[in-house]
């Protein structure tokens, strides 16, 4: 191991490798900061160039974008109430009213410490306890990603603001979008009231898109520049800096939000997204300021973004050691360690143990040169929000346009998305949270396809989720998710009643 | 006509119509040939009829309340106050144009267009303020150019 560490140590430390993790970094940042770009894209575009680039710059280039479009995600998630990445979208619930409240900059610090937490925390988890992770995760089967999706499901009670009907309709809303399109068993299309073009389904980034971008500028559409001086974009920002208090008093929660990041992250099809949420649940309810989460809490912002920074390292881990790639991006990752001559899978740790170690250990200096370059750009992007709200729009709604134009280069997609975004503005009129949309719309299909499976294995029975251990555990804790809602809910009538 | 309403009771009457209106339309939207028990309209079915449970809870939760706000129902329709409700419908027609003009006149000309638009909405005096969202839509489409995105 020790002999493993130092050829990898070695092997990474060039010039041209700090190179690509520089360039890498800086261009997934501020991709993952544009609506409607992810980490994807940027590793998409990114992949021609290194063809002829050395094995090792090429993969930390590549990582790199990765774990530089998760945190730049949160920039706009904080900033503008859009998340740059379907992975922030659960930074803002907190991130968005500090902003609101003038405090965009210990926002800001706090997702950028928490991201290098979370992805520090994963890239050493990938580095020690790859195999043993990757041995416990390959036990789990259908049924048992059918009950993580529920226990992911079961936060929405948290997240509803006080009516869980209302989260629970939301959450099935999510789902039902998610649903839309060609069923992936059968092939049979669903729901697409005769537009072909909705065939392939709704792409997740046009929903997101929609739902927060496209309603977000919606419900700032009665702004007035001249007489509506309490909406001004142009809010007094104070420059409170995130103190050590607050920093130690997170501690305990990105160290949790960090190892449930891990642990989600290697899980294949899961992802940032889930991580976060389960995070974001797990700190509010353990928090002694539980009360403000949802209200600008600094504990929410670094429950999330050190979850799903968290997810970067613990994704490689089944791609390492099983071949089998965690979410969108590792996908996209297999193939690039193709191109480099390496077939991921239970052989690569023996074939190729030199390029494998420079590569995690590059994985650290990542995320260590993203707290860098992250202190110096945290300044500069807080000032966004001096930008005259107005003019903030007629920018903001070009690159969220085009964002979404790009994934599937279609102009129905850009359609699709105003429309997602209307309905997001009604919804909201009414008193719905976004959030539980969003996950359902993260968590429908993987709850469809393993439910299905999971019928399939056990010849319809619905026993199969409570007979197996790890499947009852999830739906154990949902349970439990659940039920602290409901005891926390009758605890707050009870002591109201008594004031 | 005076009427009390709240949240509830619009998004339960609201959602009621369409969850009913879905499951009425499952047949003709999931034509699946699975033998199975489970097949591809089983989840949607199941979804649809929460909607509808959820729907029922929030109406009833919502005429049992005692917090609801007195609406009145009259023939003038355009008052000012009505009209300045009516700001976000307009927010929204111009993206829907904007979209559907996206394909015929390109990306440059009809960002140009929006963005000019949403400026002159919000009734913006400052030229300055054209110039850099015109600018910003230069600067969008080469960037993505150079990202291999062909905009249209």
């Amino acid at each position: 191991m020790l002999n493993n560490l130092m050829t990898g140590l070695a092997l990474m430390a060039s010039v041209e490798s700090f190179i690509a993790i520089f360039i890498g970094l800086l261009a997934g940042i501020i991709i993952g900061a544009i609506p409607g770009l992810t980490a994807d894209i940027a590793i998409i575009l990114c992949l021609p160039i290194t063809y002829s680039m050395e094995p090792i710059p090429a993969m930390l280039l590549l990582l790199g974008l990765y774990c530089g479009g998760t945190y730049g995600g949160s920039i706009t998630a904080i900033l503008i109430n859009t998340p740059g990445t379907p992975s922030s979208a659960a930074t803002v619930l907190d991130g968005y009213p500090l902003t609101q409240q003038g405090k965009p900059l210990k926002a800001l610090t706090m997702a950028l410490y928490a991201s290098f937490f979370g992805g520090l925390f994963s890239a050493l988890a990938l580095l020690f306890a790859a195999p043993s992770i990757a041995h416990f995760t390959q036990m789990f089967g259908p049924p048992e990603y059918f009950c993580i999706a529920v226990f992911g499901l079961s936060i929405i009670a948290s997240i509803s603001n006080g009516n869980i009907i209302k989260g629970l309709l939301g959450g099935l809303i999510g789902i039902f979008i998610a649903l839309m399109g060609q069923d992936s068993v059968s092939g049979t299309l669903r729901f697409t009231f005769g537009v072909r073009r909705l065939g392939g389904g709704i792409p997740l980034i046009v929903t997101l898109v929609g739902l927060f971008a496209i309603a977000e500028l919606l419900s700032r559409a009665d702004y007035n520049p001249r007489t509506d001086a309490t909406r001004k974009q142009h809010l007094k920002l104070d420059h409170e800096k995130l103190s050590w208090e607050e920093i130690k008093r997170c501690l305990k929660t990105m160290t949790i939000s960090s190892l449930i990041g891990t642990i989600v992250g290697a899980i294949p099809g899961t992802g940032g997204g889930i991580a976060a949420f389960i995070s974001y649940d797990q700190a509010k309810k353990t928090s002694k300021y539980r009360d403000n989460f949802g209200h600008g809490e600094i504990e929410g912002v670094s429950a999330t973004e050190s979850a799903n920074n968290a997810t970067t390292g613990s994704t490689l881990i089944p791609l390492t050691t099983l071949g089998v790639p965690g979410d969108g991006c590792t996908a996209i990752l297999l193939g690039a360690f193709m191109l480099q001559g390496m077939v991921p899978g239970p052989s690569m740790f023996k074939e190729h143990s030199d390029i494998l170690y420079g590569i995690m250990i590059g994985l650290v200096v990542i995320n260590i040169l993203m707290l860098i370059i992250g202190r110096v750009f945290t300044p500069l992007y807080a000032n966004i929000t001096r930008i005259p709200y107005e003019l903030m729009s007629a920018i903001i709604i070009v690159y969220c346009i085009t964002g979404v134009y790009s994934s599937e280069a279609s102009t129905f997609q850009v359609l699709l998305a105003v429309i997602i975004g209307a309905f997001s503005f009604l919804l909201r009129r009414l008193g719905f949270s976004v959030v539980p949309i969003i996950l359902g719309v993260v968590l429908g299909d993987l709850v469809e396809t393993n439910f299905r499976n999971s019928m399939v294995m056990s010849s319809n029975s619905l026993s199969i989720f409570v007979t197996r251990p790890f499947s009852l555990l999830f739906l154990a804790l949902a349970a439990l998710s659940i039920g602290m809602f409901f005891y926390k809910a009758a605890k707050d009538r009870k002591s109201k009643k008594q004031s | 006509m005076k009427v009390k309403l709240n949240s509830n009771m619009i998004t339960g009457v609201l959602f009621l119509i369409v969850s009913v209106a879905l499951h009425i339309l499952i047949p003709s939207q999931i034509r699946t040939y699975e033998t199975s028990t489970v097949t591809a309209a089983t989840v949607p079915t199941l979804l649809i009829r929460g909607m509808i449970l959820c729907s029922v809870i929030m109406l009833v939760q919502g005429i049992l309340s005692k917090e609801k706000t007195e609406y009145t129902i009259s023939g003038a329709i355009f008052t000012r106050e009505n009209l300045l409700r009516l700001k976000p419908v307009i927010y929204i027609a111009m993206l829907i144009a904007y979209a559907l003009l996206l394909p015929h006149i390109g990306f440059i000309i009809s960002s140009l267009l929006l963005s000019n638009g949403i400026l002159l909405y919000f009734g913006t005096r400052k030229w300055w303020f054209y110039a850099i969202a015109s600018a910003n839509v230069i600067v969008a489409y080469f960037a993505f150019q150079a990202m291999s995105v062909t905009l249209p």
